[in-house]
């Protein structure tokens, strides 16, 4: 038995292994995907496949990152890798959350033996495909959706493959940010794999691997003790999303929860057949939005190695909209899915522990695609912009306005970055009053954002956004009321009245569409969801009730409806 | 015979540290009374003996600033903006403080969000006006806000792209200030001239909340100051490190925000010259936190990404500083996992310690140390507080009890967290610049920097600790120390392709000439030392990366080289270059400041007992307890050195020299200790 003193320091130890490698990256990465929306995740594992530590960048993979190492150590056998390696893949059939989620591992090995790996999964913003960003909105095959690269060694004994890389960067609409982005990842595993090192001659090799072990056990431990004081039972609970970018009739969801003990189940059976379009979720999301769902309810400080996640057993359907097989496209499940799954599972468990849970948050990131020739540079460019919505009340507080999805952790654009590198100016961006859905504590309110194409450009836009129907806003809960819809509508140039992408240009969906081409003084509106409430709106306190009608978050005509004002 | 005063006044004590003419020392430490922040002034002269129409000339340092945002306590604001984006200081920047966790609310705004007023103008992002400001939509909406306010409020005015082209911000101010005449503006393009709205847009906000409370204090110490009519000069330490005569500095209220901690970095900075550690980390230990500041080439590093909070930037250059929640008062507390964990928690001053016998329970660091007799009861603090041995005993032996440990073990244990989780930091903090730790000195500052900073240095492999004379009164001592500072900084949008070398030198002589005239607007005597830097980055990344600019004229030939510069460091750093991209130029830098202040000698001196102590048992975690010579810091004679285990105590802190470690006293009065 390890100390528990020695194990706490280790325990810190891995993690900032993790941090260091994503600092790194943050200050070389290329994308503001990366170095603005700390779109990747830093884990390290032992040479078994077992995550020994991971650092907080983005929720969206700790699913996918556990099985994207592990699976691929399987596939490609451990005994293949060699010092200075690094294995390249973003196939989201074999792990991943997405395509665009590229994935590098590399060995560490110590004094000649090989100890673990440590690894960095982030997105790309472009990696070709049928659409500009790469996020295929009306998509229906993994094919239209990017160049698939399946585990591939791209770094042999630190030598770079270049041919690989030609082919790559081929591939993709903005090669300069695919080679600054990989390369970050790449150095960032160097520097995790240096502190590793460090680690292992200051402890000893055995020391950390006895200790890793032990820091396993002890996370599980306390993951069963959270789990055993949720009562027993069977929690279910069922969800639409409006569309799938391809057909118009609403995708279904289902789950449901068991507490056996000290053990859940969240069993997916009941969820429709994987859509044709791409908000279909790969094994990795949904596993991710489960793990994401019982860390909300569950005590932060556990550490997230492999132990915290053994309790928790997932199934999935193959070939349901939360298990994606080949060919299906699935490049929205992450952003779209993602945190709609969470959410169930969240109120599915919420009469067992309604003092942990929050109503649903806005749910969709408002993905929002460009990209062209830049006027001034004429140089090729492409964005990857989205929103923060309102998310859902609590028990204790209204829920916090204009925050992004529960799968991420971007910041947004600044006004003042945004138009200097794109060709689009900002008109308003401000929040929606009346968004946030009604309760005893309200949900957040969502933004709005418009946006006008300057002249002598040309835009190519995708979207996929999500909540845009009536009836289908953030669910409240216990009485508390849906927050309000998104939408993104757009006026072309001359014309008076915002219209929805459908009406102007025939998109089989209005949230959800590819390659509209936008001209100079077309202006796009895009609003994000509220969050829903929490309790019945009629008990919420008059004093929050005024002063939400003083700051203006609520109006006269909703605070009589909704709140029973009567002042 | 005229003095020179350092005072730093933090929320627990202030501190000061004079010099006279001929080298003398005088020092005082009195308690803080946060309600009157300009008493403890009075009484810390007093204290020292000081007649302030003796002051040559002081340099005060304070964490009003700091204090009064962290408990929401300054003026009205009025926000103003463009039209169509007055929400942005509640939209914010959309991320969260941490996953996984529904208990987090977002930062409250400074700003009530009906004090945030949109008015019709708008530049473009080359600081075009592509909409004229609308003076009369200006005027008519303030008139409206102002009179719904019992008290004055100030206002923050804060353009699209203003820091481009000021002249709309400018029109702005004199519209309002023709209405009405004592209203206090803050103009973002003149407090903090950088892009990003939201963390411009924060900053002026703070400039106007704390504009009144600054003056009301800046008028106090003046007062404090003067005698028959005759009020001596002095300055406030700024954010920077740097100081400014108070009447200028009261004028750019938010760069005063971290004027508190900036003098530990300062004072931490020149001992590490002073002993030729130039690189260097100063660990500040007091009793809740404890601030890491890096020190390159004999300077702290700066930067201007301060967050008062979680999502609620500052954005003025700032000594860089990391405080993590560990200090003597930290508390011992058992996880739901059933791991020892210590702090951020911290038993602060009351109830303090269990030891202190104020009726606290909770095991915390003091405790520990003490339990391992690393403090001695009798002479903590100089025996200023008794401790209660029996006291803090039980606080320990509760806790072990609660981990199934010995006491011993328990304290022990204690103290390696501690260590680890400030070992932690600084590997975060080198990392970041990429700096090898184990290069570096350690400077021990702080009540209980000095107890702890061996056993962190052992822990990153760093061989050197150096303590100060009086490492308690360190940021004292930091404002003493400080030059005159001016950063004048300039956004701008170019890349290597569009710029001319002719256009970088124009630009650069532009902005030495305004930092120039603001530095020789003090009165200073010493000469201007300028230094100029470019933050550039490759196109496509966001974080910038300062290069260094020579003295002389910017030549096709000196930019080749800066560039040059550029793609060396990325490759040393990271691994791999990157040429080829286009760089873009994103902030010019010039900073005007004055010589180092001269504190050579023998410092602090201050008349101590130097008596000997007899030998007691000190807990070494390697060794378990040892036999441990105990001496006061004022017998150690100028060279003389001594091997560890070994405890030297003074008045203001207790100094632990593990085993395999050496101490010199050095001339200066620094101990030097170093890992044999």
């Amino acid at each position: 038995m390890t100390d528990t003193v020695t194990l706490t320091v280790l325990n810190n130890a891995l993690v900032n292994v993790c941090r260091e490698m994503g600092l790194t990256m943050i200050r070389t990465a290329f994308s503001p995907i990366f170095n603005e929306g700390l779109d990747f995740s830093c884990v390290a594992f032992d040479r078994r496949g077992y995550m020994i530590g991971q650092a907080e960048f983005c929720p969206a993979q700790i699913g996918a990152s556990l099985y994207i190492v592990r699976w691929t150590l399987e596939e490609l056998g451990v005994d293949s890798f060699e010092p200075g390696d690094v294995v390249l893949h973003n196939d989201p059939y074999r792990g991943g959350a997405h395509i665009p989620e590229h994935s590098v591992i590399r060995p560490v090995f110590h004094q000649g033996e090989l100890f673990g790996f440590v690894a960095n999964v982030g997105h790309l913003a472009e990696i070709g495909g049928m659409a500009v960003g790469s996020f295929a909105a009306d998509a229906t095959e993994v094919f239209q959706e990017g160049l698939r690269i399946p585990p591939i060694k791209i770094v042999k004994r630190d030598e770079h493959d270049m041919e690989l890389w030609q082919l790559i960067m081929a591939n993709h609409r903005t090669p300069r940010n695919t080679w600054g982005d990989i390369n970050a990842q790449i150095g960032s595993l160097r520097v995790a794999e240096r502190r590793m090192l460090e680690l292992l001659d200051r402890y000893g090799r055995d020391v950390v691997e006895q200790a890793s072990d032990e820091l396993m056990a002890y996370s599980e431990r306390w993951m069963r003790a959270e789990i055993d004081a949720i009562p027993d039972g069977v929690y279910e609970f069922e969800e639409r999303m409006e569309d799938d970018g391809v057909e118009p009739d609403p995708v279904r969801f289902h789950v449901r929860v068991t507490v056996n003990g000290d053990e859940l189940i969240v069993d997916w059976s009941g969820t429709d057949k994987q859509a044709r379009g791409p908000i279909n979720a790969t094994y990795g999301v949904t596993a991710g939005a489960t793990y994401n769902a019982v860390f909300h309810l569950t005590d932060d400080g556990i550490p997230k190695n492999d132990g915290a996640y053994r309790p928790i057993r997932i199934i999935a359907p193959p070939g349901s909209a939360t298990n994606v097989q080949f060919p299906g496209p699935s490049v929205a499940g992450n952003t779209e899915t993602h945190p709609k799954l969470a959410d169930m599972v969240i109120s599915a468990l919420a009469p067992a522990l309604p003092h942990r849970t929050a109503a649903a948050e806005g749910g969709t990131a408002c993905n929002f695609l460009f990209g062209g020739v830049h006027p001034k540079t004429g140089d090729y460019y492409a964005n990857y912009h989205l929103e923060g919505g309102g998310w859902g009340g609590t028990q204790a507080h209204d829920g916090n306005d204009a925050i992004i999805v529960k799968n991420g952790n971007c910041r947004n654009t600044p006004v003042e970055i945004f138009e200097t590198r794109y060709p689009l100016r900002v008109l308003e961006y401000e929040l929606v009053p009346d968004s946030a859905g009604p309760g005893k504590t309200r949900g957040g309110l969502g933004t709005r954002r418009v946006m006008e194409v300057q002249e002598g450009a040309e835009v190519t836009a995708n979207a996929v956004l999500d909540r845009t129907k009536p009836g289908f806003g953030a669910w409240g809960l216990d009485g508390g009321q849906q927050g309000g819809a998104a939408a993104i509508l757009v006026k072309r140039k001359g014309e008076k009245e915002f219209q929805t992408f459908t009406e102007a240009y025939g998109t089989t969906s209005a949230s959800k569409f590819t390659n509209i081409r936008l001209l100079p003084g077309d202006q796009v509106v895009i609003r994000s969801p509220g969050g829903g409430g929490y309790g019945d709106p009629t008990e919420r306190d008059r004093a929050l009730v005024e002063d939400d009608l003083d700051q203006g978050f609520v109006s006269e005509a909703a605070a009589r409806d909704a709140y029973g004002w009567s002042g | 015979m005229g003095v020179r005063v350092g005072i730093d006044t933090g929320g627990t004590f202030t501190d000061l540290v004079a010099v006279d003419e001929t080298g003398g020392w005088s020092l005082a430490k009195v308690p803080s009374d946060p309600d009157d922040p300009v008493a403890a002034i009075s009484e810390a002269l007093n204290d020292a003996s000081l007649d302030p129409s003796n002051v040559d000339f002081a340099v005060v340092g304070t964490t009003i600033g700091i204090n009064a945002v962290i408990t929401r306590n300054g003026a009205p604001v009025v926000y103003v903006t463009t039209d169509g984006f007055e929400d942005i200081p509640y939209i914010q920047r959309i991320n969260r403080r941490s996953h996984y966790d529904f208990s987090w609310v977002k930062p409250t705004p400074l700003v009530r969000r009906k004090d945030c007023l949109g008015v019709t103008e708008r530049l473009d992002e080359e600081g075009r006006p592509l909409t004229p400001l609308d003076l009369d939509d200006l005027v008519g909406k303030l008139e409206g806000r102002l009179g719904e306010h019992a008290e004055r409020p100030a206002v923050a005015i804060c353009f699209l792209f203003a820091y481009l082209n000021p002249e709309h911000e400018l029109a702005a101010r004199d519209a309002l200030q023709s209405r009405f005449p004592d209203l206090a503006v803050s103009l973002s393009h003149e407090v903090a001239p950088i892009w990003r709205e939201y963390e411009r847009g924060t900053t002026v906000t703070v400039d106007a909340y704390l504009r009144p409370l600054v003056e009301r204090y800046v008028d106090g110490v003046s007062a404090a100051l003067t005698t028959n009519g005759d009020t001596r000069p002095w300055s406030l330490l700024k954010s920077n490190g740097g100081h400014a005569i108070a009447t200028t500095a009261r004028e750019r209220a938010a760069h005063l925000l971290l004027s508190g901690i900036a003098g530990g970095a300062i004072g931490g900075a020149h001992f590490a010259r002073s002993a030729g550690g130039d690189q260097a980390i100063v660990l500040d230990m007091g009793g809740t936190s404890c601030d890491v500041c890096l020190i390159v080439d004999g300077e702290p590093l700066y930067s201007s990404d301060y967050e008062i909070e979680f999502g609620l930037p500052v954005s003025v250059p700032s000594v860089s500083t990391r405080t993590i929640g560990a200090g003597g008062g930290s508390i011992g507390w058992v996880d739901p996992g059933g791991f020892l964990q210590v702090g951020p928690q911290s038993a602060g001053a009351a109830p303090g310690p269990a030891c202190y016998g104020q009726d606290g329970t909770d095991a915390t660091i003091t405790d520990a140390n003490l339990a391992l007799g690393r403090l001695d009861p009798g002479f903590f603090l100089g025996g200023r507080i008794q401790l209660d041995a029996g006291l803090g005993a039980s606080a320990v032996a509760a806790l072990a009890e609660r981990l199934d440990m010995e006491s011993v073990d328990a304290a022990s244990a204690m103290i390696r967290i501690t260590n680890e989780n400030m070992a932690n930091a600084i590997r975060i903090v080198t990392v970041e610049e990429g700096i090898d730790p184990r290069e570096l000195a350690l400077v021990a500052l702080g009540g209980a920097g000095p107890t702890h900073a061996a056993e962190i240095a052992d822990s990153l492999g760093m061989r050197r600790v150096l303590v100060p004379p009086s490492p308690g009164l360190g940021s004292a001592f930091g404002a003493l120390a400080a030059t005159v500072r001016v950063d004048a900084v300039r956004s701008v949008y170019l890349t290597d392709a569009r710029v001319t070398a002719a256009e970088l030198d124009g630009l650069f002589a532009e902005l030495e000439t305004q930092a120039r005239s603001e530095f020789e607007s003090q009165g200073t005597e010493t000469d201007a030392s300028v230094r100029r830097s470019i933050a550039m980055r490759y196109q496509g990344q966001n974080y910038e990366q300062e290069v260094a600019v020579p003295s002389g004229t910017i030549d096709d030939d000196a930019l080749a080289s800066i560039y040059a510069d550029y793609g060396g460091f990325y490759e040393e750093f990271y691994g791999y270059r990157l040429d080829g991209i286009p760089i873009e130029l994103v902030q010019l830098t010039v900073i005007v400041s004055g010589a180092p202040t001269d504190l050579e000698g023998e410092l602090l001196a201050a008349a101590e007992e130097a008596s000997d102590v007899a030998p007691r048992d000190v807990f070494f975690p390697e060794q378990g307890f040892v036999d441990t010579p105990i001496r006061r810091r004022a017998g150690l004679a100028a060279g003389e050195r001594v091997t560890g285990p070994l405890v030297v105590e003074s008045m203001d802190s207790t100094i632990v020299v593990p085993p395999e470690w050496e101490l010199e006293r050095l001339a200066s009065g620094t101990l030097d200790i170093t890992r044999t």
